[in-house]
């Protein structure tokens, strides 16, 4: 057994929520959900709809889809090679369990689940940031239990040096912001809205809304009275801050109307306010991490669902209230409790779905497109900003800064605050002398805020800009190391032209993709510039624009 | 902080009529060529860029093949969408980001204790009092819409922001398009060479960044966005060591690549292909050319406003945008951050409003030197107003139940006041102005049939302004 404490810890929860609220259902010696399982639900769906399931992928697509969803990423062309010739049965599942138990997994996940929990804005970035960036890590490097990561986020008291998962109510601050927020993220249901007004068919009304709000009267910030700094690694300071929770307070709901003010704290759809406690935001923490909770692990399979598959049972992620309709019932229901009922752990679920059927399908592009909820064909995704960065600099062979890269996940689609700093840094940093032979001696350290802050896009039409001119992509062509090992170490331009596309596009090329290019270089058939112009084309290929 | 978006009914309709502001009576400042103008009248043809003349012709002529065999369908020219006769053809929306307090801008309500500490002044047109942090705008107040009575019932900053981007409220079921979006889908111009459709700004606040995109309509119609001081993207520019010749090579290695082996993930090739069409068509050298505000004047610099003895990044991005829309650019949003001010509103506001003041004002002065104003619809708006009431911090709260927007050019009727509020500018108490009149009034501009519907993925038709919506005819 792997992690024999957490499980421990989990057991124990669970317990003790058994005993508070006697609820006999909870059993531990529920049967786990298997593969089979999985795959027979969702092609039943298939035969209901007399839909055709797309072919399964080959190994190169299945290899190239898992790096991406895992590790953000392309594969290295040495793994492809190694992958695309192993004969073992279990190849799949096990190249699997590499990629969930590395380093990359975790930094790569910290980075979504940033982006979902703290939002894209740049003004949120800061060294508190980065602090609880690096604890959502480790988190995921030892597969903490989400409902423990829930409650540990929601509850957090203390200062941000000491206690980073603070940096989240630091974040939404005000009640009604903490209301919507944590509703949609940890609950997946949209009640924001009802904060202004009814809406005719909505469910929320505006007293669920500031009642539920009412759980954050008491959450206040507070910043060190002796204005106490805080240093990152640089030595730059930081003002030191903390959350807590104040004796009294209550929520002012609104200026007038025929409401009464404030309303007393009440958990969502529940009938009755919550008995009060001393600390309101833990009571509500509780409420939202249990096992009990209609709302919370749905919410999370679903969106764990959605980042592999493309779409939720619920579409989309945040419209879980009650009268959406899952795609898949049965199979949602029973992902959710063996999710709920085995500790809710992330990496055993994403376990469950890589390896299913619908999971390893190919992406259909014959004809018209099976319905996405059906699941019947892969997804065809455009490749994120960060996505999109990180492949690149595998494919060319660019070293980079993770910590730096990490945050880009959480400021895609936003702009750098201080595009100054980009200038405080040359563009390159430390050149290696490119006079090595092998492929590893040719390497530059990027200053990372230079490509952070061009990678920081809101348009394909932008993104198609990057791949044709931005600084990576010449970088990667003109010192990156694959190029460099290409050109020193593989004679022939037909093994030069494989290579290139295992790095770029995990495969090897079809017969006419190979005679193609080796008619276009030809003429030139040692000339590096050539090279750097056949790889550019594969760079910018629809095809590794896209997680396919 | 309390949200105070409910409105109980509105006020008496009957309370006063609405008085039409006279119109060009008389002209105190002069409206054309003021004295310390530093804007030269424009020869009139469009896009002066001779430097870029002869990289550009090149390209396209050595791409022309390529690209034409690139271009798929899917992109209407303007002329089978809009009204001929319709004027505006651009818009320039300058978004005050977080909702500027209209007591404290074009709606000033003197001598109560709601009013706050600033004065009111007289402007350009009678009857018509603003700030007293405007002056300039004041001067200029003939070309100035100003509506006082645009009522909302969002204070939520990103509903809101959805909804004055959007023309709709949030809906669950359908995403729908900001304005700059649905004008860059209806009236794209094939060959452009500059994107229809710009965002000048940084993206602040929560992570809706959804209300500056293409919605149901693609992210393909989603902004191309620079930042709050326009800064040139460097993917603009070829890097080193590629030149014209080499980066017409690579693309006509790439586009043989995508034509025969392009199908491996379907029609996505198809689309792939267009973007890069396009993307190409954007290093012809004009766009950068445009982006270039070395080619103005100084003085004209200076003009758009200073701050701490540096030029105002947020008039430097005005000016930008006079240069994107004289180039054809249809809609450019330039977002002025830091209205929120839930402590300290007249400080905060006090500096804002100077940077607006210069800035606008400028705007309007030189769109009108060039011949541009009569085409550039300018809307002066944020994401609602802030309450009458001042709190303990010496702030002002989300208010969206009555508030000011203030509208210049695209063939508008200046000189006027419309709609007006309580004393206390609290709520409407005549000719309510809701977000989809707005709207209605905005495309009624552009020459668009307002019935005209655009289609989710899904096929659900969608029209571009909600039904409910009524071009307001005192502004046409």
């Amino acid at each position: 057994m792997r992690y024999p404490r957490f499980l421990l810890i989990s057991l124990l929860l669970l317990a003790g929520q058994a005993i508070q609220t006697v609820a006999p259902r909870l059993s531990l010696a529920s049967p786990r959900l298997t593969t089979a399982d999985v795959d027979r639900l969702i092609s039943a769906g298939w035969k209901r709809e007399h839909v055709t399931p797309s072919s399964p992928a080959n190994d190169a697509e299945f290899l190239r889809r898992l790096s991406l969803d895992l590790r953000g990423r392309v594969p290295d062309p040495t793994e492809a090679a190694e992958f695309l010739a192993g004969e073992s049965p279990n190849k799949r599942a096990r190249k699997t369990d590499e990629m969930l138990q590395s380093e990359e997994f975790a930094g790569y996940w910290a980075g979504l689940y940033s982006q979902v929990l703290i939002g894209k804005a740049i003004a949120d970035r800061s060294y508190g940031f980065y602090l609880f960036q690096e604890y959502l890590r480790q988190a995921f490097l030892k597969d903490k239990p989400l409902d423990r990561l829930a409650y540990e986020i929601l509850s957090a008291d203390g200062w941000i040096d000491r206690k980073p998962a603070v940096f989240f109510n630091y974040r939404w601050r005000d009640p009604q912001d903490l209301a919507a927020a944590t509703a949609r993220i940890f609950l997946g249901v949209q009640i924001r809205c009802a904060q202004c007004h009814h809406h005719p068919f909505d469910r929320w009304k505006t007293e669920d809304f500031w009642s539920y709000a009412a759980f954050y009267g008491r959450t206040a910030i507070g910043y060190s009275e002796q204005g106490e700094k805080f240093t990152d690694g640089d030595g730059s300071e930081y003002d030191r801050y903390r959350v807590y929770e104040e004796a009294e307070g209550e929520v002012d709901r609104l200026p007038s109307g025929q409401h009464p003010k404030v309303l007393p704290a009440r958990f969502l759809a529940a009938p009755e306010p919550a008995v009060e406690t001393q600390h309101r935001r833990r009571l509500l923490a509780r409420w939202i991490a249990s096992h009990q909770n209609p709302w919370f692990a749905r919410a999370q399979v679903n969106r764990i669902w959605s980042h592999f598959m493309g779409r939720g049972f619920i579409h989309p992620v945040d419209s879980l209230t009650e009268g959406a309709k899952p795609s898949h019932p049965e199979l949602f229901n029973r992902l959710v409790r063996d999710f709920a009922d085995h500790g809710f752990r992330l990496k055993p679920l994403i376990r469950l779905i890589t390896a299913s059927r619908a999971y390893s399908l190919d992406c259909h592009t014959d004809g018209d497109r099976p319905k996405e909820e059906l699941f019947a064909a892969a997804p065809r995704r455009r490749m994120t900003n960060q996505q999109l960065f990180l492949s690149i600099a595998q494919a060319t062979g660019i070293e980079y800064d993770r910590k730096e890269v990490a945050t880009l996940a959480a400021t895609e689609n936003s702009e750098m605050e201080n595009p100054e700093t980009a200038e405080d840094q040359p563009a390159e940093s430390s050149t290696a002398e490119s006079g090595g032979e092998s492929p590893g001696e040719v390497a530059i350290t990027m200053s990372e805020t230079d490509y952070l802050y061009e990678f920081n896009v809101t348009s394909p039409i932008e993104s198609v800009l990057l791949r044709f001119n931005s600084s990576l992509v010449s970088h990667g062509l003109l010192v990156g190391w694959q190029l460099q090992g290409v050109m020193g170490n593989i004679e022939k331009p037909e093994e030069r032209i494989d290579w290139l596309f295992l790095c770029a596009l995990s495969r090897y090329p079809t017969d006419g993709e190979r005679a193609y290019f080796f008619d276009l270089l030809k003429d030139t058939p040692d000339d590096v510039e050539s090279y750097q112009r056949l790889f550019w084309v594969l760079l910018n290929s629809t095809e590794f624009g896209y997680n396919h | 902080m309390p949200c105070s978006c409910h409105r109980d009914s509105f006020p008496d309709p009957s309370l006063e009529p609405r008085r039409g502001a006279p119109r060009g009576l008389h002209d105190p400042c002069g409206q054309r060529g003021i004295p310390d103008l530093p804007i030269e009248p424009h020869c009139g043809a469009p896009g002066p860029l001779h430097e870029s003349c002869t990289r550009r012709s090149f390209l396209n002529l050595s791409l022309k093949g390529t690209l034409s065999l690139w271009l798929a369908g899917g992109i209407r020219a303007r002329s089978e969408e809009t009204d001929p006769k319709a004027r505006m053809r651009s818009c320039i929306l300058l978004w005050m980001d977080g909702g500027a307090s209209h007591i404290d801008s074009f709606d000033p309500k003197p001598g109560r204790d709601e009013g706050g500490p600033f004065q009111a002044i007289r402007t350009a047109v009678s009857g018509l009092r603003v700030c007293e942090h405007l002056p300039n705008l004041a001067k200029e107040a003939r070309e100035i819409a100003v509506i006082r009575s645009v009522t909302s019932p969002i204070a939520d900053h990103g509903l809101a922001n959805y909804l004055m981007h959007t023309g709709y409220p949030p809906e669950e079921s359908v995403e729908h398009p900001a304005m700059g979006s649905m004008l860059a889908h209806l009236v794209q111009e094939e060959s452009a060479e500059l994107p229809p459709y710009v965002f000048l700004g940084d993206v602040y606040g929560d992570a809706n960044s959804s209300r500056f995109g293409g919605g149901f309509l693609g992210d393909r119609f989603a902004p191309f966005t620079l930042g709050s001081g326009g800064q040139v993207p460097v993917t603009l520019s070829f890097p080193e060591g590629v030149d014209d010749a080499e980066f017409r090579q690579r693309i006509r290695w790439l586009s043989g690549y995508e034509k025969r082996f392009g199908r491996r993930l379907g029609d996505l090739s198809e689309v792939q292909q267009e973007l890069q069409a396009q993307a190409t068509r954007y290093l012809s050298g004009r766009f950068l050319e445009t982006l270039n505000l070395d080619k103005e004047s100084e003085a004209l610099r200076d003009a758009y406003g200073m701050l701490e003895g540096e030029r105002d990044s947020f008039g430097q991005a005005c000016l930008l945008a006079r240069r994107l829309v004289e180039q054809g650019v249809q809609f450019v949003e330039v977002s002025l951050p830091g209205w929120d001010t839930h402590e300290e509103n007249f400080r905060d506001h006090e500096a804002l409003l100077h940077r607006v003041d210069a800035a606008f004002s400028t705007l309007l002065r030189d769109l009108r030197a060039r011949g541009l104003l009569e085409s550039t619809l300018v809307i002066w708006m944020g994401e609602f107003g802030r309450t009458p009431e001042i709190n303990e911090n010496r702030g002002r709260d989300h208010h969206s139940t009555a508030f000011s927007i203030a509208l210049a050019g695209g063939g508008i009727r200046g000189a006027q006041v419309v709609g007006k509020t309580d004393e206390r500018g609290g709520e409407v108490a005549d000719r309510p102005v809701s977000v989809a009149d707005l709207f209605a009034t905005f495309f009624t501009l552009a020459g668009l049939d307002l019935k005209q519907e655009l289609y989710t993925p899904e096929g659900r038709p969608v029209r571009i302004v909600d039904k409910t919506g009524e071009a307001m005819s005192e502004l046409i």
